[in-house]
């Protein structure tokens, strides 16, 4: 009889233990990674009443791993979209066209009246500055990119850390710190009996029976940032670090050379149309190169020049003030074979000027002596001979080199407007003889937005090209962000509907065992009166 | 399986719902506000390219028929200037006729050698005219006074003048196909015969101050020369005339272009707000009912039934 109690006590245990359970689940009802937990109870030996067996966590391993890899699908798109967004706030690309456009637009109105000529120096420094701007803003978004990605290994080497010292028990903390690892990067669990093993996509391990091999930031010889650890380079191409690691790697430094490629040819057909021009100011008394060779003796073509320089003919047009007679000279350069030195010992050899080189600085001086000036116009001869140069540099040494330019630097690091010009306008080689009114030269630069003389480009073209690559790739971004987050977002509902708690279901659980503590101690109670009742028999 | 509606996922749903519609609502804020709906590429490239494509051509149009304006102004002064030489040549061409009557006293036919060269003097000024500062018959050296007087004869009468011009026009840029010339070179005064009007006028003083013998047929050498130099000039006057119709023309065509392009640039880029305020209210009544779905929600629970 007295086994009857027993059995009615087991019932209180075991209905005060799922209350208790009850309890956690309501609880913790909102944490995020929470299992639901259910109490296992199994029969008492004898039929002596039931007992707590175990707890049982909810869980679906299938549907975990997955969520974990749409959740560092969605992460990385997410991270993306925040950073490409940045970026096109940043670049002002429709501000370039629209400056091209009103450089175009004032050399053309240039040819019927000068009026304007502090419109074109205005709207080049203009052009200069959203340049200069833009590219400094890619370098600062870098920048930050790299801070925010070394924030982002040192989280993943604490979370590593974390998750060793856990103890087999608390699962839910530790599929916390894969959820957070997840929104990261995404990693592989897998549990042995020696402990807990994290792989990265590539399979090295980040966790290896319960040791962490901790992230490091190497960068290679291209600056690129590659991570590493004592095992090897674990690739990164998913979650936010695969998504900045990308931007710093690939998207980032791919518009900037695409934007430097543009400048560079700007600046080249610019500077070397002025070149082979002619202010009103005329010929020139002297003129530097402004682009340094690093070995003046070593020919050119192994200098690694930002602007190539091709195998083709300069001329130089000298002429005697005193007798007013001009003279052609013209020499052939071979880039690998001819050197920067080679070429100031051409010049040097010819009646009327003298050239150096400074092999310091690697740049090249041109003088004329007293008594004449020299120019690269290609006009004819005085007397006429009736030989003027269509092409006085088919070479594109003059731009190569920087002399006599508008523009200082070679990219939309170095784009420079020379403050000679600001300071004096009539030195904008506007035409091709010298005279005020000869536009030949405004025509050559109006002709080269069309078509670039050394890439045949159109730089408004070649600029809609860069913004709809870009506009492209923010749209496709921001489509794959909605889509993998439908995609999280459904796995998280799943996810959730099996393991997560519904509420509702705890409170009706929480009346069962109430229910069943009440008749668990009515039984007793109900026991205890047939126990008094047979003991007062006696 | 027995599948839970759980507390996480109707507040992740909720919350997903709300950010969305938030979302929206600011962008039709901006729309609307701005009164632009596209600023940046991924936004709609496609009609981003439109508007940049639009933009720019509205800009070359606007750039072009600007020049228009600006070369009509020194062409029509050109014009106006041939002219003056023109009327002035007529009247040459009226004292030529008259210094032929033999019947003319001496002092009358000194009164008109006078007045021919009162109109030397006057033509050299017409033909150094300038405009915005640049000499009009210059060619491309438009700083250069194109014509100067180089010899006086004995009676301090001009003998000579002579152009120190370019020898090439000064051409402007009206547009990439259309290149013309703005300051024509001291050519325009040289006839067909190699002379200028300059000597041609000239020729015909000194015919007129010719002793009687001579003069007849010096007078007629030079009333022929003077017709040439007046044909020569009409028909510059027709050439440069012709291209200010032309002109005129073509920036009546490029004001219609202009406008379409305006028209289509602002129907991509301007905020249609009929369309976005309808829009934006219904971004609202969603932000409203998500808002009202989850303070509902919130508002009770099973544990109200429990007594």
């Amino acid at each position: 009889m007295f086994d009857y109690l027993q059995i009615g006590l087991s019932g209180i245990t075991v209905a005060n233990q799922s209350i208790y359970i009850n309890g956690q689940n309501i609880t913790k009802s909102d944490m995020p990674q929470y299992h639901r937990k259910t109490a296992r109870l199994s029969t008492l030996p004898n039929d002596n009443g039931v007992i707590y067996s175990y707890t049982h966590r909810e869980t679906e391993d299938i549907l975990q791993k997955l969520y974990y890899n749409n959740l560092s699908d969605f992460s990385f798109y997410d991270e993306l979209y925040n950073y490409h967004s940045l970026l096109e706030s940043y670049l002002t690309i429709g501000d370039y066209v629209a400056k091209f456009n009103d450089i175009y637009n004032v050399l053309s109105q240039l040819t019927g009246s000068r009026y304007r000529i502090n419109d074109l120096i205005s709207n080049m420094h203009d052009l200069v500055m959203s340049i200069r701007s833009t590219s400094d803003a890619l370098d600062t978004l870098k920048i930050n990119i790299e801070h925010q990605i070394t924030s982002y290994v040192e989280q993943i080497n604490n979370y590593l850390t974390n998750l060793t010292r856990l103890d087999h028990n608390l699962l839910d903390n530790r599929d916390q710190i894969l959820e957070h690892l997840s929104n990261i990067m995404n990693t592989n669990l897998v549990q042995t009996n020696k402990g807990i093993n994290i792989l990265s996509d590539n399979g090295l391990p980040l966790i290896l029976d319960n040791t962490v091999y901790q992230l490091k930031i190497q960068y290679n010889n291209n600056n690129n940032i590659n991570l590493v650890n004592d095992i090897g380079t674990i690739d990164v191409d998913s979650g936010r670090l695969g998504s900045l690691i990308y931007m710093y790697n690939q998207y980032i430094p791919k518009i900037k050379n695409e934007i430097n490629y543009l400048v560079s040819d700007f600046i080249r057909n610019i500077n070397q149309i002025q070149a082979t021009g002619l202010g009103i100011a005329g010929e020139y008394e002297s003129v530097d190169s402004r682009i340094a060779v690093p070995d003046v003796f070593a020919p050119l073509a192994t200098q690694d020049l930002p602007l190539e320089i091709f195998e083709g003919d300069i001329t130089i047009s000298i002429t005697d003030i005193n007798s007013s007679t001009r003279n052609n000279y013209t020499f052939h350069i071979n880039p690998n074979i001819h050197s920067l030195y080679d070429i100031s010992n051409f010049l040097s050899s010819l009646p009327g000027i003298s050239a150096s080189v400074n092999t310091s600085t690697g740049l090249i001086s041109i003088s004329a002596l007293p008594g004449y000036k020299f120019d690269f116009a290609g006009r004819d001869t005085i007397p006429a001979t009736n030989t003027p140069v269509a092409n006085p540099d088919t070479s594109g040494l003059l731009s190569a080199l920087g002399i006599n330019g508008i523009f200082d630097g070679y990219n939309a690091d170095t784009i420079n407007l020379r403050q000679q010009f600001i300071d004096n306008p009539n030195l904008f080689a506007f035409s091709k003889t010298g005279e005020i009114g000869n536009n030949d030269n405004i025509i050559r630069l109006l002709d080269v937005f069309k078509s670039s003389l050394f890439t045949q480009n159109n730089f408004i073209q070649s600029m809609s090209k860069i913004i709809t690559d870009i506009g492209n790739f923010g749209t496709t971004v921001t489509n794959s962000k909605n889509y993998s987050k439908e995609i999280y977002n459904d796995t998280y509902t799943k996810l959730n509907e099996i393991i997560g708690v519904d509420t509702n279901e705890e409170f009706i659980n929480l009346l069962k065992f109430q229910k069943m503590l009440e008749a668990s101690s009515k039984y007793i109670s109900i026991v205890n009166q047939t126990i008094d009742t047979l003991l007062n028999m006696f | 399986m027995n599948l839970r509606t759980t507390q996480l996922n109707i507040t992740s749903q909720i919350l997903s719902q709300i950010q969305r519609h938030s979302y929206t609502l600011s962008q039709h804020y901006r729309d609307i506000s701005s009164g632009v709906n596209i600023t940046r590429p991924s936004e709609n490239i496609n009609n981003y390219n439109k508007i940049l494509y639009h933009n720019t051509e509205s800009k070359r149009i606007s750039s072009t028929i600007d020049n228009i304006h600006t070369l009509n102004n020194t062409l029509d002064y050109i014009v106006n200037s041939l002219l003056d030489i023109n009327n002035v040549l007529l009247r040459a061409s009226q004292i030529a006729s008259t210094g032929s009557d033999i019947t003319l006293d001496q002092s009358t036919i000194r009164a008109l050698a006078d007045e021919i060269d009162v109109m030397i003097n006057n033509i050299l000024n017409i033909s150094n005219r300038k405009m915005y500062d640049n000499y009009l018959f210059s060619g491309a050296a438009l700083n250069i006074t194109p014509f100067v007087i180089s010899s006086y004869d004995i009676n301090g009468r001009i003998n000579n003048i002579t152009y120190m011009g370019s020898t090439n026009n000064s051409n402007a840029f009206i547009s990439d196909d259309i290149i013309i010339p703005l300051y024509y070179t001291g050519n325009v005064f040289l006839q067909n015969n190699g002379k200028n009007i300059f000597q041609s006028l000239i020729d015909l003083r000194n015919a007129l101050l010719a002793d009687l013998p001579q003069r007849s047929s010096l007078l007629g050498s030079a009333m022929q020369d003077i017709e040439l130099a007046r044909d020569h000039i009409t028909g510059v006057i027709g050439s440069i005339s012709s291209h200010l119709s032309g002109l005129r023309s073509y920036s009546e065509q490029l004001d219609k272009l202009l406008y379409d392009h305006q028209v289509m640039q602002s129907e991509l880029q301007s905020t249609d707000y009929a369309d976005a305020i309808v829009r934006m209210n219904q971004s609202q009544y969603l932000l409203q009912a998500s808002m009202a779905i989850i303070a509902r929600y919130y508002s009770f629970s099973f544990l109200d039934y429990i007594t």
